[in-house]
């Protein structure tokens, strides 16, 4: 099974959707070929929306958290995320750089609903389904 | 073999078929039991040996999808999305007023 680092964004779309099927969340993680991986960037900016106080969105988004994996920042993580800062010219925000940084740092693909942010940072490597 | 405690190293030699004992301090440190999960990574060529809370949810996640196919409901409110992009925008704001 494959490891793919999840953006925010794509899980969002899932949250939001009555056709949950059609979501890219869905296509790709009901298959059983690969690990979601999330970060603790994308924790907080879930935990941020005011939806999280409705009880049924808090189970809804802890089983989803519960069964993906999540990845810690370390010293390198860190590092890298700032350099990623500075060599975007802090054109993306700090939040897309730490998750640009653990994408890196891991070897994992990314799966966002938006790369046009993540496209100014060389090597980044995005999903492709079947990939 | 060499142990500091202060910075919890130790130097180990894998056994035929690839075991290693994880030195004791270390183990206690981080609360590593029998039944604790350890997700074992190749990173350029370090091993990263990282303590998780369940085997890599093998197929759960899918099983979850899948038993919630037919779910309707929206759990975020375009609100929401609003305000991580305001989050977001502040960040760039506070980075810039720094360098």
């Amino acid at each position: 099974m494959k490891r793919v680092l999840v953006d925010t964004n794509v899980i969002i779309d899932y949250l939001r959707r009555k056709d949950k099927a059609n979501s890219l969340f869905f296509q790709v993680f009901s298959l059983k070929d690969y690990i979601a991986v999330v970060s603790l960037t994308t924790i907080t900016e879930l935990w941020a929306g005011r939806s999280m106080t409705k009880q049924s969105t808090l189970k809804k988004v802890k089983k989803i958290i519960d069964n993906c994996e999540i990845t810690l920042p370390s010293l390198e993580i860190a590092k890298q995320t700032g350099r990623i800062l500075r060599q975007t010219n802090y054109q993306i925000s700090f939040q897309d750089a730490q998750i640009a940084a653990l994408t890196l740092e891991n070897k994992f693909p990314l799966l966002t609903l938006d790369q046009k942010d993540f496209r100014k940072i060389k090597r980044i490597k995005f999903f492709k389904l079947n990939d | 073999m060499t142990t500091t405690t202060q910075t919890l190293n130790e130097i180990v030699r894998p056994m035929e078929r690839g075991q290693i004992t994880i030195p004791v301090a270390i183990r206690k440190k981080l609360k590593i039991t029998p039944k604790t999960w350890l997700w074992v990574r190749l990173i350029k060529n370090k091993i990263l040996i990282e303590p998780v809370e369940k085997k890599s949810s093998l197929g759960s996640l899918s099983n979850y999808l899948l038993s919630s196919v037919s779910d309707q409901q929206t759990y975020w409110r375009k609100e929401d999305t609003k305000a991580l992009t305001k989050i977001k925008k502040k960040s760039k704001e506070r980075l810039k007023k720094l360098i």
